[in-house]
């Protein structure tokens, strides 16, 4: 709808502020805020020389525009970029813990310069190949190896800030009776890899948001109890609106 | 685009109500002077009030955090007909799990859409070979190498975990569950119970179990080969969003069920209870569980 002034002014009359104002507002709030959608034009009613230009930096997958940021690579298709895990990076997976032992996984990060608060979502998937494992046991320097995990989680910072509550498991790859490999032709794994136990997808979505303005680090990091955990596909994504 | 040309006031000018008026009316031009050029064509960030388009977000934590698996939750598999009640997720103390939209809840327009997203760390066990049960939906004979048949696993069955949301009030008292979710309670023909594969479109599965078996020839099943690998812990994550009909949420959870096997009637899928398999081994099948996240956005729709 079109600006209609709210106070028409008559000569001889008392000249009052409020009515001044109350025009004046109302302008203030036509040009500003008062936006319906019966204002719009159908088409093209923003002109791209109004707005910050949108950019794209197609190495690191990112797009920033009047809205905020849009994110995503990917280590599958034709450019497979394999990352992995092991748990010589997280104290030979010892019994405890702690925020420090999370290690960032390679490649799976974005670095963002947010020019507003935000809120959104960082979002991420991956198949992996968890050992196997069956370096021995040693009381108080690792688990049992059975029961070797390896643990995937989000952090929002840096690993210090780790979801641990978020963290998803894979579990150290076994056959029946705990038989891990073949050390006779052909070598490798003793028992198929299922995609339930041992190789298998696993995917999560961390929540974003924050009334700071700065550059910004999401990523996926991991603590290990396997020797070698291998990340065959992966992918993260990233959403943040401004607010 | 258009621009306003009228002199400024100056000093010493008198103020007439023409004047005045004249000044308004400039922004009530037609076509000169319009919405579009005036505003809408010089929108951009700073002009858009706060949380226009990501109106709010919300997060909560499912179960309870043991990195270790020291503390877990359990559940049990029904084995009774109709089936037990679902398991909410909670914590160790048995208090549920919610993502609290607050008192006043968050009201979903018609423009708007509510997206939700979980996750979970869960340990299915069990004892024997439930799925080899008379009756198991879970279950499928193969021929063997030797002259007989051989029951295996179809690796079919599953946990299921799906939300139910309250849209009565912050009591938070009257859960049900989601659009376009049900509670795999329907009774489609003789003993068994489950949803259509349309009502489970809030669903998250856990396998229960993997069997797998070497040496196979020419169809035939080496009964002595037969393995079924441990599947252990896991996370496991879903994601369900609706828009449509304006409503006002106040909070959701999450129900744990099992188990399920796939299964059809009638040429309709289903999800459907295997109380059979669900009540082998002592204890019956169970799915451990700790911690997990769910999170929340409401966005506008364009």
């Amino acid at each position: 709808m079109a600006y209609t002034k709210p106070n028409t002014f008559s000569a001889s009359t008392v000249l009052t502020a409020a009515d001044v104002e109350g025009n004046t507002e109302e302008l203030r709030a036509y040009l500003h805020e008062g936006v319906v959608v019966g204002d719009f034009e159908s088409s093209t009613w923003i002109q791209t020389r109004h707005i910050q230009p949108p950019t794209f930096e197609p190495y690191s997958g990112t797009q920033h525009g009047v809205s905020g940021h849009i994110a995503g690579q990917s280590g599958g298709g034709l450019g497979v970029r394999l990352s992995f895990c092991t748990s010589y990076l997280t104290g030979n997976g010892k019994d405890n813990a702690e925020p420090a032992d999370w290690v960032a996984i390679p490649n799976t990060t974005f670095s963002l310069r947010m020019h507003r608060p935000y809120r959104g979502f960082f979002h991420w998937w991956m198949e992996l190949e968890h050992g196997p494992d069956n370096v021995p046991y040693v009381a108080g320097q690792n688990y049992n190896t059975n029961d070797r995990l390896n643990y995937i989680a989000p952090y929002l910072g840096n690993t210090g800030f780790a979801d641990q509550t978020a963290a998803q498991e894979g579990q150290n790859h076994q056959g029946p009776s705990g038989f891990y490999w073949n050390t006779a032709s052909p070598v490798g794994a003793r028992y198929p890899f299922t995609v339930a136990a041992g190789y298998g997808q696993r995917d999560g979505v961390m929540r974003i948001e924050s009334n700071s303005v700065g550059t910004v680090t999401a990523g996926l990091c991991y603590y290990g109890q396997i020797d070698r955990v291998g990340i065959v596909n992966w992918g993260i994504a990233l959403e943040a609106w401004y607010i | 685009m258009s621009r306003i040309n009228r002199g400024r006031i100056t000093d010493g000018q008198d103020i007439t109500a023409s004047d005045l008026n004249d000044r308004f009316d400039d922004y009530s031009q037609a076509g000169a002077l319009n919405a579009f050029n005036v505003r809408d064509a010089a929108i951009d960030l700073p002009q858009v009030k706060a949380d226009w388009f990501a109106r709010d977000s919300y997060e909560a934590t499912l179960g309870e955090f043991s990195l270790d698996h020291t503390s877990v939750n359990t559940v049990t598999a029904s084995s009774s007909t109709p089936p037990a009640a679902g398991h909410i997720v909670q914590d160790f103390g048995g208090t549920a799990s919610v993502l609290n939209f607050g008192l006043s809840g968050v009201t979903i327009g018609t423009g708007d859409v509510l997206r939700v997203y979980w996750d979970l760390s869960v340990n299915p066990t069990y004892n024997g070979t439930p799925w080899t049960a008379i009756g198991a939906l879970g279950q499928y004979v193969f021929n063997n190498t030797v002259a007989g048949t051989t029951t295996v696993a179809t690796s079919g069955n599953v946990w299921v975990l799906y939300p139910q949301w309250d849209i009565t009030s912050s009591a938070l008292t009257n859960f049900v569950d989601v659009p376009g979710q049900s509670d795999f309670t329907t009774n489609y023909t003789g003993s068994l119970y489950g949803n259509t594969l349309a009502q489970c479109e809030a669903t998250t599965v856990i396998p229960a179990w993997v069997q797998f078996f070497a040496d196979a020839s020419d169809g035939k099943v080496n009964a002595s080969k037969l393995y079924d690998s441990r599947i252990g812990w896991r996370g496991v994550s879903g994601a369900w969003h609706y828009s449509g009909l304006a409503t006002t949420v106040y909070g959701m959870r999450w129900i744990i069920r099992g188990l399920l096997h796939p299964d059809q009637n009638a040429n309709v899928n289903y999800l459907a209870y295997d109380t059979v398999a669900g009540g082998q081994g002592s204890p019956n099948p169970q799915l451990e569980y700790t911690s997990g996240k769910a999170s929340a956005i409401i966005m506008r729709l364009g």
